[in-house]
């Protein structure tokens, strides 16, 4: 734009033939900022209010996803810890149970073989 | 020649490895099975692949693990295998009707009803839950991504839930271990 009026094109007016570089830079620069601002305005607000709304619902889905967990949440994770407690310890109590003489047997045979 | 004493050598710090891990690999699979004595078999037969394969067992890397995957995979065709032989007699995976009690270890109703699992959800519920592997452990021990652990695991949760009737937290009775996490999970602290 500022280059386009150095050269005159303003004073000029649009009616003469402008040089195509001026043509498309003036055109562009001129037109861009308004057609820009006429097509973003409603369009930036058509999305963010569009983008606003869909989050809102995506945010609401998940809080209510969230929620619904968060309302047998309480239930659940008292049951998982009851479970993994309860599993921890039958394993913990056959975890501590000797090693059978068979194992010790069969490793020093495998030892053996090997030579 | 050097080689061989060298590999021989590490054998022998293995084998006092291998023993080491005996008690873990028993626990899982009591737990896995249900049954000590198919147990003690199964953990046989990792202990042998495992001395077989030794070569193949990187250094440096979790022998806890390694030796898990073996017995996993055992477990899982020879359970294949039963299931090709039961199938058409009943629908149920094996372990269908487990002995009430071996020697001094009591078959406690936690093992009937991981029986009653599928096999992969038991593996999954077990190492995530009383071996305390983690998520991306467990599904490399398994070959699968962490979702397909985590789905396992959760349908394991709740199917075990609904077998041992879990309804209500009071039904389990007193749990002295687990009563402190529930009082206070975290970021539910009371402000005194």
């Amino acid at each position: 734009m500022v280059g386009c009026q150095e050269r005159g094109h303003h004073r000029r007016g649009c009616n003469n033939q402008p040089e195509i570089i001026c043509l498309s830079g003036w055109k562009r620069n001129y037109r861009s900022p308004l057609a820009f601002a006429r097509r973003r305005t409603p369009s930036k607000g058509r999305i963010v209010t569009s983008s606003k709304d869909s989050r809102k619902k995506h945010i609401s889905t998940m809080h209510d996803k969230i929620n619904n967990k968060r309302v047998t949440s309480p239930v659940d994770m008292e049951i998982q810890a009851r479970l993994g407690g309860k599993l921890r310890i039958s394993y913990q109590g056959f975890v501590n149970e000797p090693i059978p003489d068979r194992f010790i047997k069969l490793l020093n045979e495998l030892e053996k073989w090997e030579r | 020649m050097g080689a061989i004493v060298a590999s021989r050598t590490n054998r022998g710090t293995t084998r006092g490895r291998l023993v080491s891990m005996i008690p873990s690999l028993r626990a899982f699979a009591i737990s896995l099975c249900g049954d000590p004595c198919r147990a003690d078999d199964l953990v046989q037969e990792t202990l042998v692949k495992a001395w077989d394969h030794l070569d193949s067992f990187e250094e440096g890397t979790n022998l806890k693990s390694w030796l898990i995957t073996i017995l996993r995979n055992t477990f899982l065709s020879e359970c294949r295998k039963r299931r090709r032989e039961v199938e058409g007699r009943n629908g149920e995976y094996d372990l269908a009707a487990p002995p009430e009690q071996f020697g001094k270890m009591d078959l406690n109703d936690l093992l009937v009803a991981l029986a009653k699992l599928p096999p992969e959800q038991r593996v999954a519920i077990i190492l995530v839950a009383a071996e305390r592997f983690s998520y991306e452990e467990v599904a490399k021990i398994c070959g699968c991504s962490i979702g397909t652990i985590k789905s396992r695991v959760n349908r394991g949760r709740r199917k075990l839930a609904d077998l041992l009737d879990i309804g209500s937290a009071e039904e389990f009775g007193p749990d002295t271990t687990c009563a402190a996490i529930i009082s206070h999970p975290a970021g539910t602290r009371r402000r005194d």
